[in-house]
């Protein structure tokens, strides 16, 4: 942690746009540049909709090569990386919608949560604080854990999260707001400051 | 992806409350969920192996292979991963001449193949009821036959079917079809109200009517692989535990019993990739891949790197030239590919 805060550097130029120019040209070059970027956050975000890191890859891949098919209708003033989150979100929900009603077809139908904690496992930062974090954020309303999942986990703007949940930025600001009141709430009343 | 962005409270998030103390208090908060985030979920050489899948899907030219042969190297030639890297339209340096086309020529094979099978069936009505049929196909074809049935089977190159001759035994008509399979088939299965089944080394697979891939070798240690394209089918170990697959889904059976955790999706394109000249591994041992790329190509293919036969790989290539596939396998797996008079080496770099 503190060597992450002894390099800190200012943010970079965005390197979208210009990714989106080239791959408009049809460059590859810049589908595997975007690809390099995006592959990780896109998987985990995908992992933590579909609950399985098999079909998370997936629909990532699916995602890029359906990038790549509409390359020249995109649109360089809006984000690329917005596009791929988007599209992978799509895919999972409908990926999602598909096996409820496969499971309504045979057993009696159960909702299935559209949030899946991961594995404690998973977590890079093993203790109770993240595991509780996790818990926390699994009981948040869906849209609020999702546009604070793709703020803080995935970097993406408030712009880039209103275009992959299709709201309005302002709203976005709302449920991570209101989200970021609940958890805190929940932090003070079962973490007191001797534990952290 | 940008950090700083990640740790400081994000800017019209603080606008929207009132007082600095809450302000400070969702900060802190912002912070302290660094500890909930998720590891990175997969390894670089999965990422390495999507890309080569997204890569071969988009290149130009995909699959166009006799309009650009892709690089290979010299036995002297070091720098293969960089020129395999490299799309083709970028024009990578053609290192060798084109292979020879004994491989391009798969399309053609099939004719061959329903040959072959109407003699099989031939035999199988004239032969004696209940004996074993047995019918294998050489390495680099793939053949199609048609069972007593109705059913269809394609076989992909090193397989080896067997089945009761009419699908009768000895006393008369059995309540179930039994084939036993080594290595690789597509199955279409007509409906007859008896069920159909296919034996492998460590398994059953027991349908009514439907179409699946199956595959399993011996020598493989990967087990039993199964995946559905239309219908249901049931997958049994040799303890007659099992699962019930339906249409665009997969499970492996290693070893031992099946739950239903081991059910993994795929789609239904997926299914059996061979039979259209396409190339899938998901998730299996480098050494097993390459068996599979020898008998799908009749190509001999050496890997000169032993620590790595036990890698894990996923691969998949909608449609595959033996030489894109291990040219994006050495680089996705860092090793050299050479060709060699008598046939293909991996080595470490």
């Amino acid at each position: 942690m503190l060597k992450d805060m002894m390099t800190e550097q200012p943010p970079a130029l965005d390197p979208y746009p210009e990714w989106t120019r080239r791959l408009q040209a049809s460059d590859h070059g810049a589908l595997e540049a975007v690809f390099a970027d995006a592959h990780d956050a896109l998987v985990a975000y995908a992992r933590r909709l579909l609950g399985d890191v098999a079909q998370a890859r997936d629909v990532v891949q699916i995602a890029f090569i359906r990038l790549w098919d509409h390359r020249t209708s995109l649109d360089p003033e809006r984000s690329v990386r917005a596009w791929l989150f988007r599209t992978v979100r799509n895919l999972a929900l409908t990926r999602i919608r598909d096996e409820r009603n496969q499971a309504q077809s045979l057993e009696a139908w159960e909702e299935a949560p559209l949030w899946r904690a991961p594995e404690p496992e998973a977590l890079l930062e093993e203790g109770e604080l993240g595991r509780a974090l996790q818990g926390w954020l699994a009981e948040l309303p869906d849209r609020q854990r999702e546009a604070i999942v793709l703020s803080r986990f995935e970097g993406l703007s408030h712009e880039e999260i209103a275009a992959v949940m299709e709201i309005a930025p302002r709203t976005v600001n709302n449920h991570i707001v209101r989200g970021l009141q609940a958890l805190r709430a929940r932090f003070d009343a079962n973490w007191t400051q001797e534990q952290a | 992806m940008s950090d700083a962005r990640n740790r400081a409270l994000p800017e019209p998030v603080g606008d929207e409350v009132a007082s600095d103390a809450e302000r400070t208090a969702l900060a802190e908060v912002w912070g302290r969920l660094e500890a909930a985030r998720p590891a990175p979920a997969v390894a670089t050489d999965e990422r390495a192996a999507m890309w080569a899948a997204i890569a071969a899907a988009t290149r130009p030219q995909a699959g166009d292979v006799a309009a650009s042969p892709p690089a290979v190297a010299d036995p002297d030639a070091t720098d293969v991963a960089g020129a395999a890297a490299r799309p083709p339209h970028r024009a990578a340096p053609r290192l060798s001449p084109p292979m020879p086309p004994a491989w391009a020529r798969r399309g053609r094979r099939t004719a061959v193949g329903v040959m072959a099978a109407a003699i099989a069936v031939l035999l199988g009505v004239v032969g004696r009821p209940g004996a074993w049929e047995e019918v294998t196909v050489p390495r680099g074809r793939q053949e199609e036959l048609q069972l007593p049935d109705g059913s269809r089977v394609a076989l992909e190159g090193g397989s080896t079917l067997r089945f009761r001759r009419g699908f009768r035994g000895w006393f008369g008509r059995p309540a179930e079809r039994l084939t036993e399979l080594e290595g690789t088939g597509y199955f279409a299965v007509t409906r007859d109200g008896r069920p159909f089944t296919v034996r492998t080394y460590n398994a059953s697979v027991r349908v009514l009517g439907t179409a699946f891939n199956v595959q399993a070798r011996r020598g493989d240690t990967t087990g039993t692989t199964v995946a559905v394209a239309e219908g249901r089918v049931e997958l049994l170990g040799t303890t007659r535990s099992g699962v019930t697959l339906g249409a665009g889904q997969r499970a492996v059976l290693a070893h031992g019993a099946l739950g239903p955790g081991d059910v993994e999706a795929l789609p239904v394109d997926r299914v059996a990739p061979w039979r259209t000249g396409g190339f899938v591994a998901i998730d299996e041992p480098l050494a097993v891949v390459l068996g599979s790329l020898e008998r799908h190509f009749a190509a001999v293919i050496t890997l000169e790197a032993p620590d790595r036969a036990d890698r894990r790989v996923t691969l998949y290539f909608p449609s595959a030239a033996l030489e894109r596939v291990l040219t994006d396998l050495a680089t996705m797996q860092e090793l050299v590919l050479e060709r060699r008079r008598d046939g293909y080496v991996l080595r470490s770099q």
